[in-house]
């Protein structure tokens, strides 16, 4: 029964106000838990530190904030405590070995004092935390039992939190006790008070709440005192003659009935229920003001002696925190004493407060601005700050630069294999699908963005060399892209070897030089049937990031090494899945949203809707933040003519077209496909400049426009059309104006210092993948500092709608998971929502997109020739080995009695096997002149055929 | 900053020191109590060579009165007050360090009447009962 019963484990800091030296150290030890129980303790301590910060006046910010707490878990022999015989004729006579021997009757005759060896209990703590300042132990026994001191006791019976609380506040805070009897009822010597008056803030023999010591706070009316008691024999245990909150001079306290006041009818130095009565809390808060005062020294620690803005973009004003460490919990306010000359100055007044907030110590930023424009250079200044409360001022040193803002260029890569002359489930040809999205990308790039094209089917083709996008009217790199885009047809006996168009569109930009970032966009429709194939592009050539769009299904196109070959890049892969006719748009928000990113924009929202002449008018609200530095809305129509587009700022001011005409800081532009505006921040109108707030969208149906357009289209089949699917679209195009107005999607994107960059990775293509979805929002090239939520939409493959909210882990970063039960398309559409470091609200949008689908993890069958015989030796390696075979006679009778089992006519095989080899022999590519004749569905039967009969010869080669 | 704990047994009621350490840490503010030595109660004070307070603070009376406070379990008299001499409590108290401290006391006030000294119920020279860290070295 002493420290040989038990060892202890270790201190824990459980609440941090900062260093132990200038915060009031309230340690809480365990005594009588055994090494299973510990978790009981720290649950009780949990318990305690709850209830401690719920207990007026403990649950101030600024209070808390004053506040280390510690537990320190000692592991006793045994539980509880020691409940010996005691005079008062309660007791059992147990003993337990605990570490501080803890003990009811701890006096021998009082059952419900219960201590132990507070000395060993101090010399234990010390040797831990020597700065400790209250010491509460509790004991692990559900019996009501304590005692006072800076080493107070306590078991966890009863209401043991309130007594704790009881107990500080005389140790800690030098209270009297306000009950008015001494051993518990009407025992004698305590009738009246003897006097003098007590030191005690909280009692007092003065009736006269005018004239008591706390009469500052006194509200009580006039009565002299504000209770009384008129039986001073007893107790006066009848009700307030007022409300409960009023602070007077209230009969019997300091252990007698009468002659002795307290402050209000009800206190915790009265009884455990209530709460600290208005004069104890005063003295609390002017006790622990003490330890909530900053340090008067290194309380407050620059981290950023000097702040240094690196390669800042032309153009852009960029913000960068001079950083302090203030380990107070005390508001302090820094003020700018000596400000930097222009590029810099101060980005926001006031200028910064450090608000209590519990923890360890808390940054305090005060943030400089750098505006960069082409005549900025390099620039040096000096900021001085001071700290009002201290005095203490500290020099920081700035530094900045300006490089030209990054350029991009952009490799379309497009798939002209002879699927693409398909019809979608849409209605729409896959070609003209992709003509359609495509052209989008000529109509928003910037001025200075590299746009080039090449083709592919079973080789690569050139198109159009990278050549700048120029000038959004007449811009002589978007009339090429849009010529280019014209003129492409698949074709009709082409095969699919995405690999050779990836490497050619990585010569083609290898050779763009002058661009900081280089892209390219694949899409595809389907699997690759001939060399190269994606995965025979060697690992670590491709030097550029690699974006792809899948045009149909995972089933159709297998994307498993194209998003495995983006994601090495920096890119991703988007799937369409099966294209329907609310999908109108989603390629060219592929696009868009891939665009966005190569140029370094992040997308506010992107809406979609409908004008109508019944509803001709839409304002979609968006935010922006101060960390914006430039606007682009692009809106997405299938008839743009008639309709107009605007921006409205936040005091109401409206930027279009007629503004774009006289403002060259305004770029607007509109084609068939959409409509463009895009704008440095702030805009300025009349003298007013307009960045921060919330925006609106406005769109507007000319109706008289749309009706005149619709009556001019005429009834009869135009002789151009030579297509029924062709017709039927149209027809469908015009059915749905007439009906439901212009449809648009509109797309809100700014150039940022608050970036969101998400990830949608799987760890399987099967049925019952985990899909893991990251979101990284950063604010100025650091950590996001402000507050926000991230929640994806995401779609199923039932095309219903789910929604996942991410975990933020700090720093910015958020993070879920889910499952992919069902085979299909998850097409996830992340949304941040939040405000900046200065708080002021944002939106974030991207898109994502994962599929899961029976026999996702198998290796992709290649079906083409050539397959790399040093590995698997699949269909290529396979027919090369029949070749071979064939040649040299190697093919029994047996071999084709077997295959005319399997359902293939051997002398159909024969020939076709001989033509391939004749062809292979030399050099040349297998094309029978039958097989140019065929249509587009007519070749996806005959490969599939083709792939039933490989994996026919298989089964027989096995 | 420099502090000085004082840890007593409190034995019948009495003080005896038991430790005294010098640290680094925040002590409680004085009191804005106007009758210190005035009024009734228990105080510590830290005195100069002249005899100045330089500091002081109101202690809870009880601590000495050789009782002990126990919970009753009661909601209505949650606590009382039992005399226990043979109960041994701790009274810890942190002090300012203060260069200029001389001595240290536990003083009593019992009368309204201000001609009526307060009981000492202890006093202490500290540099003695913890010897700066100075002095310390030099004994080495």
């Amino acid at each position: 029964m002493s420290t040989s019963d038990g060892y202890v484990s270790g201190l824990v800091k459980v609440h941090d106000g900062g260093s132990p030296a200038d915060r009031f150290n309230l340690v809480l030890v365990a005594e009588g838990y055994q090494v299973g129980e510990i978790a009981q303790f720290q649950s009780d301590v949990n318990e305690f530190v709850t209830h401690l910060f719920n207990s007026p006046p403990f649950d101030e910010e600024d209070l808390a904030c004053a506040f280390n707490i510690y537990r320190l878990e000692v592991i006793s022999d045994e539980s509880g405590a020691d409940f010996p015989m005691c005079d008062d004729g309660e007791g059992d006579g147990s003993s337990v070995a605990t570490y501080f021997d803890a003990t009811f009757c701890a006096d021998g005759k009082i059952t419900r004092l219960m201590a132990g060896d507070s000395g060993s209990v101090q010399t234990t703590v010390e040797s831990y935390l020597p700065e400790w300042t209250q010491i509460l132990v509790i004991v692990n026994d559900n019996r009501y039992g304590g005692a006072g001191g800076s080493v107070a006791w306590t078991t966890t019976g009863g209401s043991w939190k309130n007594v704790a609380l009881h107990e500080f506040g005389h140790a800690a805070f030098g209270l009297a006790d306000e009950y008015d009897y001494y051993a518990g009822g009407d025992e004698e010597g305590q009738d009246n008070h003897p006097g003098p008056e007590p030191m005690q803030p909280n009692v007092t023999i003065e009736a006269d709440p005018a004239l008591v010591k706390w009469s500052s706070l006194v509200n009580a009316g006039s009565a002299v005192p504000t209770m009384n008691n008129p039986d001073c024999s007893t107790t006066n245990d009848g009700p307030s003659p007022v409300a409960a909150n009023i602070v007077g001079t209230f009969e019997g306290a300091d252990y007698y009935h009468c002659d002795a006041y307290r402050p209000q009818y009800s206190c915790k130095m009265r009884t455990t229920g209530a709460d600290f009565c208005a004069v104890c809390i005063q003295t609390i808060r002017d006790t622990l003001s003490a330890y909530a005062a900053p340090a008067t020294t290194g309380a407050i620690t620059l981290d950023t002696p000097t702040v240094a803005f690196v390669d800042i973009p032309e153009g852009t004003s960029t913000v960068r925190p001079v950083v302090f460490s203030v380990d107070t919990c005390q508001p302090v306010t820094f003020e700018v004493s000596a400000a930097p000359g222009a590029p810099f100055s101060v980005a926001y007044e006031p200028v910064v407060v450090s608000n209590p907030a519990g923890g360890s110590a808390r940054l305090a930023r005060v943030w400089v601005r750098y505006e960069c424009t082409a005549s900025s250079g390099s620039a040096f200044d000096t900021i001085s700050i001071r700290l009002v409360e201290t005095g203490e001022e500290w020099d920081i040193n700035l530094s900045g630069n300006c490089v030209p803002r990054e350029t991009a260029a952009v490799q379309l890569v497009f798939d002209q294999s002879s699927s693409m002359l398909d019809m979608t489930s849409e209605g729409r040809l896959k070609k003209d699908v992709l003509k359609d999205s495509a052209r989008v990308m000529a109509d928003v790039a910037y001025e200075d963005t590299g746009l080039g094209v090449n083709t592919y089917d079973h080789d690569a083709h050139p198109s159009m060399e990278i050549q700048v996008a120029g000038p959004l009217l007449g811009g002589v790199g978007r009339t090429a892209l849009r010529n280019a885009i014209t003129n492409y047809e698949p074709n009709p006996s082409g095969m699919t070897a995405t690999g050779d168009g990836i490497e050619f569109a990585k010569n083609k930009l290898d050779l763009a030089t002058g661009y900081d970032n280089q892209a390219m966009i694949v899409l595809t429709d389907g699997k690759d049937t001939a060399s190269k194939s994606v995965d025979e592009v060697d690992d670590g050539v491709i030097n550029q990031t690699v974006f792809a769009i899948g045009m149909g299904t995972a089933e159709q196109i297998n994307p498993v090494t194209l998003e495995t070959l983006a994601g090495s890049t920096g890119g991703y892969m988007l799937m369409t899945g099966l294209l329907t006719q609310d999908d109108s748009f989603l390629l060219e928000k592929f696009y868009l949203q891939i665009l966005a990113g190569v140029t370094n924009n992040d997308i506010i929202l992107d809406p979609e809707g409908r004008l109508s002449p019944a509803a001709p008018t839409v304002a979609i609200p968006f935010d922006v933040a101060e960390t914006d530095i430039e606007i682009s809305v692009i809106t997405l129509a299938n008839l743009t003519g008639p309709v107009d587009m605007a921006l409205q700022a936040p005091n109401g001011d409206i930027f279009g077209v007629s503004e774009a005409a006289v403002d060259p800081s305004i770029e607007y532009a509109k084609s068939n496909d959409s409509i463009l505006i895009r704008s440095s921040l702030p805009l300025v109108s009349g003298g007013s400049p307009q960045r921060e707030g919330r925006w609106h969208l406005l769109l507007k149906l000319d109706v008289k426009m749309f009706k005149k357009i619709l009556g001019s289209i005429p009834d009869h089949i135009p002789d151009n059309l030579e297509s029924s699917a062709v017709l039927q679209a149209y027809l469908e195009l015009l059915t749905d104006l007439r009906n439901h107005g212009v449809k648009y999607s509109a797309l809100v994107q700014t150039y940022s210092n608050l970036r969101m960059d998400v990830t949608l990775n799987q760890d399987s293509h099967e049925p019952g993948a985990k899909l893991l979805l990251d979101a990284v929002i950063s604010e100025y090239g650091g950590p996001f500092r402000g507050s926000a939520t991230v929640v994806a939409d995401i779609t199923l493959p039932n095309s219903t709608v789910t929604t996942v909210q991410l975990n933020h882990e700090g720093d910015g970063y958020y993070t879920a998971t889910m499952i992919a039960s069902n085979p299909g398309l998850y097409s996830a559409r992340y949304r941040a929502n939040g405000t900046t470091y200065r708080e002021r609200p944002f939106t974030r949008e991207q898109l994502r997109t994962a599929s899961v689908w029976t026999g996702g993890d198998q290796p992709p069958q290649t079906t083409h020739p050539g397959g790399d015989g040093s590995k698997d030796p699949g269909s290529g390696g396979l027919v090369e080995l029949l070749c071979c075979l064939y040649r040299h006679k190697g093919l029994s009778k047996v071999f084709f009695e077997r295959l005319e089992k399997q359902g293939i006519d051997a002398d159909v095989f024969r020939r076709c096997l001989k033509a391939y080899c004749k062809a292979k022999d030399k050099g040349e590519t297998f094309r029978p002149e039958a097989i140019q004749q065929l249509s587009s569905a007519q070749l996806e039967v005959l490969q599939s055929q083709a792939d039933e009969l490989i994996n026919s010869i298989h089964k027989l080669m096995s | 900053m420099p502090a000085i704990r004082l840890t007593f047994n409190i034995i019948e009621g009495k003080p005896q020191l038991k430790t005294a350490r010098r640290l680094s840490m925040r002590v409680p503010p004085q009191q804005k109590i106007s009758n210190i030595g005035r009024g009734g109660g228990i105080w510590v004070e830290l005195r100069d060579k002249e005899g100045i307070p330089l500091y002081q603070r109101v202690i809870d009376t009880e601590t000495f009165s050789g009782a002990a406070e126990i919970p009753t379990g009661a909601a209505d008299k949650s606590f009382a007050r039992v005399s226990s001499k043979q109960y041994v409590s701790l009274f810890n108290i942190v002090i300012p360090d203060n260069p200029q401290g001389h001595s240290f006391h536990i003083l009593e006030q019992r009368s309204a009447d201000p001609k009526k000294k307060p009981v000492e119920l202890i006093s202490l020279d500290i540099n003695k009962a913890c010897p700066p860290e100075s002095d310390k070295e030099g004994e080495q």
